[in-house]
């Protein structure tokens, strides 16, 4: 579904974020991202949400030539995938509901779908009785929630997620984790950057590791070390 | 765009309001004050022109008629003074109401008058105004050319300081106003843009989401524009009492003063101030969002 053929990432002429990366990822994988602060983890998770575009290189999403993409087909390519983030990046003065409910009414969503579809992926995610809470309102774990809600609310082919335990404590970590797992198993495909030791080495997933821009392994059910 | 999305959109935008309630609050109240600036200066601006425009139409050539001059001729006389150019008003006084007239300049010393009284020294003459006083010269020797006129009288000198003066006020006038105009445009733009920039985590997020440009970009523009009619309004009231209260009193204490009727100025200055303050408002955003769209 994923495929990197050659690809090369500079910033400035000179500065190498990525550089000859070749790697496919098929429907419904589970990936690990791992690797060092600087290694290209965003600048990889970047790519594939098209909020860059390859120096070098192509970068395939089912079939599509995403360095193709023209501008105003972005939005429409972005409802096919959901996006996680270590910050969240809710909408601040949109309560829970309504942050999920956004993400239908970009794609023209009927009043009656979004009534349908909302309360039951805040269900899924376990917040059916913080509907109302505005982002401030919620913990850390929760606000991840929302934004996993909001994610997959258009039931995308790919789940990106940038770190989504970095900013949360340990347990809440897992049950994050259980969460995107649990998404995993229903069929979604899921990339996952992170830098969470314990969660790759617990969860024996394929791990792809990055190092100065270059895919230094690529491992079925790694771990996040080079003791593997 | 779907109906509900449009629903969607105009219930973003108008609501926006309360959500950024502070921002929307400083933004409102920087275009009331910047339009509350450019409205009073613009009555300003209006009031000298018309004084100006007062002093210009006070400017007077009186023309002295032959001494044996035939009063039948009256009409005849004044109808050759008005086909030339530059001749706005003309009045015919005869040599009684001349006479009347000294009288009453020199008030208690008119005694000296009673002299002449029955042998009247003066002649009929004509009281001309013209439309143009920069024409006065020319219109003066056209005047001299008149059958019938035998001398004519005007103040060429204190006319043309009085038209230097005029044309200054015009001139410094038109240059404070576009200045003016062109720096509440640019204080109530550079608020606007404030208030986007405040939100431009919002947008990046919107379109993470996959919102396309128009979902992102109407809503600001409503709030813009609501904005801009929101601090018009405020600026509308402002400057309309003010008018009245500074009319009142100044009609008053310096009653010689011409000033514009307040009707049909304010009611125009109004739509000019309301119709600004939205276009600017909602321009200015539109042109924020922009930025943030492509960045």
């Amino acid at each position: 579904m994923i495929e990197f053929f050659n690809v090369s990432k500079v910033y400035n002429d000179h500065v190498y974020a990525l550089q000859g990366v070749n790697l496919s990822i098929e429907k419904g994988e589970f990936v690990f991202l791992v690797g060092p602060s600087g290694a290209g983890k965003t600048t990889f998770v970047k790519l594939l949400y098209r909020q860059e575009k390859a120096s070098k290189g192509q970068v395939f999403f089912d079939g599509y030539n995403l360095g193709k993409l023209r501008r105003k087909d972005i939005p429409f390519y972005r409802r096919r995938i959901g996006v996680v983030f270590q910050d969240f990046k809710l909408l601040p003065q949109k309560t829970a509901y309504e942050n999920v409910a956004f993400a239908l009414v970009v794609t023209e969503a009927t009043q009656k779908e979004i009534e349908k579809k909302v309360p039951s992926i805040l269900e899924m995610v376990g917040l059916e009785d913080k509907w109302n809470s505005y982002p401030h309102e919620l913990s850390g774990g929760e606000q991840q929630r929302v934004a996993i809600a909001r994610a997959l609310v258009n039931t995308p082919q790919l789940l990106i997620a940038d770190e989504p335990t970095g900013n949360l404590d340990p347990d809440t970590s897992w049950e994050i984790m259980d969460l995107i797992s649990r998404v995993n198993r229903m069929g979604t495909t899921v990339l996952m950057a992170t830098h969470a030791r314990d969660i790759v080495n617990t969860m024996k997933k394929r791990v792809i590791a990055l190092e100065n821009g270059q895919v230094v392994r690529d491992q079925a059910k790694g771990g996040y070390g080079d003791e593997a | 765009m779907r109906l509900s999305t449009w629903k969607y959109i105009f219930k973003e935008g108008l609501g926006g309001l309360g959500k950024n309630f502070w921002m929307s609050l400083a933004t409102i109240t920087t275009v009331a004050i910047a339009l509350v600036v450019l409205g009073i200066f613009l009555m300003m601006a209006t009031n000298i022109q018309n004084i100006a425009l007062y002093l210009e139409s006070q400017v007077e050539i009186a023309a002295y008629l032959d001494d044996d001059f035939d009063r039948n001729r009256k009409s005849a006389l004044i109808s050759s003074v008005y086909a030339i150019d530059g001749v706005a008003d003309v009045q015919y006084v005869t040599k009684e109401e001349g006479l009347e007239r000294l009288k009453e300049q020199f008030g208690e010393n008119s005694e000296i008058l009673e002299a002449v009284e029955d042998v009247n020294p003066l002649t009929d003459s004509l009281e001309i105004w013209v439309s143009d006083p920069t024409l006065i010269h020319e219109i003066a020797a056209s005047l001299g050319e008149v059958k019938g006129i035998r001398k004519v009288y005007y103040h060429g000198e204190v006319v043309e300081k009085l038209v230097q003066l005029t044309d200054m006020i015009r001139y410094f006038g038109m240059i404070l106003v576009i200045m003016l105009v062109l720096g509440t445009l640019f204080l109530i733009t550079n608020t606007v843009r404030l208030t986007v920039f405040a939100r431009r985590r919002e947008i990046s997020i919107m379109q993470l989401v996959g919102a396309t440009d128009g979902m992102i970009r109407w809503p600001f523009f409503l709030e813009g524009m609501l904005m801009g009619f929101l601090g018009s309004l405020i600026a509308v009231g402002v400057v309309v009492q003010a008018y009245l209260w500074a009319f009142e009193m100044i009609s008053n204490l310096l009653p010689f003063v011409p000033l514009v009727p307040a009707d049909p100025m304010l009611v125009n200055l109004s739509k000019l101030l309301v119709l600004s303050g939205m276009v600017v408002g909602a321009i200015g955003s539109w042109v924020s969002v922009r930025k943030y769209l492509r960045a």
